[in-house]
């Protein structure tokens, strides 16, 4: 049973820890990420939280000297004082886990509208954006299963952009399914090349999270596929996060709802895309970021190197913004890259 | 010879207490049993939720999980040892002690605050450097203020921090035994999406 005398220390002492466990736990959400456990919702600014971390350091503790006159007299004992440090703490994190509720949530999943769309698999749709010149080539796009359809629009513009057809497939109002979907990169070259024009000159896959080890594992086993790009792939099941890092890109209630939502390891798991890497060798490209808070696939990555895929490593910035800021600049630069090789070895 | 030596040192330390009232002001902010140990599990709590990845994140949470398992074995030691042998405080046995603490009644040796704070120190330091340096600091300093203010002689300082720093080095180099229960605590702490 616990003493807790005398009890107006306990409850200072209780406010204390819970002054300085928030500006701890806020400090080190900022630098660690964690927008879930942000007061707000998003990221502070690091300076920022370093200064609330020192004012509820300074103010907790002077605020309990002054008000705790017999702070050096004989009050709680041990066990008393890790109770009342495991509450401030709790109570600290309850406060940053509802605060981070205001974090925006990652696209919920929504049935795309089927108008001006080829029927592949499965209730699954393709659609072609093409450029207004001829095509110097076919890039089919494979969406992130665990973001908004919207999400690949700025990269399917980027690859638009780029003078290459577009054949932006998208998702059915459920997951994506194995083995269906290992039909879905062939179908849509099917009905896209065909619409692309006769025979596109070069044939690019690219795919975002789990979509990019299937685009991976679909390359790897079609020789006419010239360079494939997975963007924040899982590179298998042991790299999809479950713990606390899941709240880099979401708060605490979606990252629950997040991991029952479909069968994202066995999807991974069958699809083994770390193979499919190797077999690959130099026609693979992987962009990566060790922020990702869906996936950390840093175990795969030293074999990747090893094979001659092109990784890049982006500073840390979460899955969304990898997919949605920084996609669409990185897939514009390798189409570039890519065109001045051809040109080069057809010169 | 060792005792006499240990008085001595005692002396020169306690013997600056009531000299200045900053110092002494400062020294009780050090001294008491609120503000520096819950600095120190506040570095637990930094470890929790910091990592800039996967990497970084598996070894800081099993840096904490490791701490705590060394605070609770150094605690079980600490009161083996209290059992079997008992030393009295230095103001219960030699005279002309300047005491700006209260009076503790339990053995003053090993000093079990800083055989608290060492063993989570060097717990922290086995697996992350500067928030390692930072709680020794914060030990060393804790272990220093219980001598100014005369509730211990520095040999229990230095028995309460080889107590628990190498209860700590010793549990990190079982790590076959701790690393499997550490992986079970940390993958249903990991489902609870707590870890």
């Amino acid at each position: 049973m616990l003493n807790l005398y005398p009890a107006y220390v306990a409850r200072h002492y209780y406010l204390l820890v819970v002054v300085v466990a928030l500006g701890v736990i806020q400090a080190a959400a900022s630098v660690a990420g964690l927008r879930g456990l942000q007061i707000g919702g998003r990221l502070w600014r690091r300076e920022f939280a370093w200064g609330a971390l020192c004012l509820c350091l300074a103010g907790g503790a002077a605020r309990f000297v002054v008000a705790t006159p017999d702070y050096l007299s004989p009050g709680l004992a041990g066990t008393e004082l890790i109770a009342m440090f495991g509450a401030g703490t709790m109570t600290a994190l309850a406060l940053s886990l509802a605060g981070g509720l205001l974090c925006p949530a990652p696209g919920r999943w929504r049935a795309p509208a089927p108008q001006g769309q080829q029927p592949l698999v499965g209730g699954c749709y393709c659609r072609l954006e093409r450029p207004p010149e001829t095509p110097r080539g076919l890039v089919v796009l494979l969406p992130d299963p665990d973001l908004a359809p919207e999400a690949v629009a700025p990269t399917a513009a980027a690859v638009v952009r780029s003078g290459f057809a577009c054949g932006l497939v998208s998702w059915a109002d459920d997951s994506p399914v194995y083995p269906d979907a290992l039909a879905y990169v062939p179908m849509a070259v099917s009905r896209c090349g065909h619409c692309a024009g006769p025979q596109p000159a070069m044939l690019v896959v690219i795919g975002f999270g789990l979509a990019g080890d299937l685009a991976l594992r679909a390359a790897c086993e079609d020789e006419h596929v010239s360079l494939v790009l997975a963007i924040a792939p899982a590179l298998g099941p042991q790299s999809i996060s479950e713990g606390l890092l899941l709240l880099r890109e979401m708060s605490l209630p979606e990252a629950w709802r997040w991991r029952r939502r479909w069968g994202r390891r066995a999807f991974a798991q069958r699809l083994r895309a770390g193979e499919a890497l190797a077999r690959l060798r130099g026609r693979a490209a992987l962009c990566l970021s060790h922020g990702d808070g869906f996936f950390q696939p840093d175990g795969v990555i030293g074999e990747a190197a090893l094979c001659g895929t092109d990784v890049r490593f982006l500073s840390p910035c979460s899955h969304q913004e990898l997919v949605l800021k920084h996609a669409p600049r990185l897939v514009s630069e390798w189409l570039a890259r890519s065109g001045e090789a051809d040109a080069a070895s057809a010169r | 010879m060792l005792q006499a030596l240990d008085r001595q040192l005692f002396y020169l330390v306690n013997g600056l207490a009531g000299r200045s009232e900053l110092v002494d002001a400062l020294a009780r902010l050090v001294v008491n049993d609120y503000l520096v140990p819950t600095a120190i599990v506040l570095l637990l709590v930094w470890l929790w939720f910091s990592g800039r990845d996967g990497g970084e994140r598996r070894r800081h949470t099993a840096t904490v999980v490791n701490a705590v398992a060394a605070q609770f074995v150094a605690n079980v030691v600490l009161k083996l040892v209290n059992l079997t042998y008992f030393r009295p405080r230095p103001f219960d046995a030699v005279p002309g002690v300047n005491l700006i603490f209260y009076r503790p009644w339990d053995s003053s040796c090993p000093s079990n605050p800083v055989t608290f704070a060492f063993a989570v120190g060097v717990s922290i330091y086995l697996g992350a450097r500067k928030p390692g340096i930072l709680a020794l600091c914060l030990g060393a300093a804790w272990g220093l203020s219980r001598v100014y203010s005369g509730v211990h002689y520095p040999l229990d300082v230095l028995a309460g921090a080889a107590l628990g720093g190498s209860v700590a080095y010793w549990l990190s180099r079982r790590s076959g035994t701790m690393a499997s229960i550490r992986e079970r605590v940390l993958s249903a702490l990991r489902r609870g999406l707590v870890a």
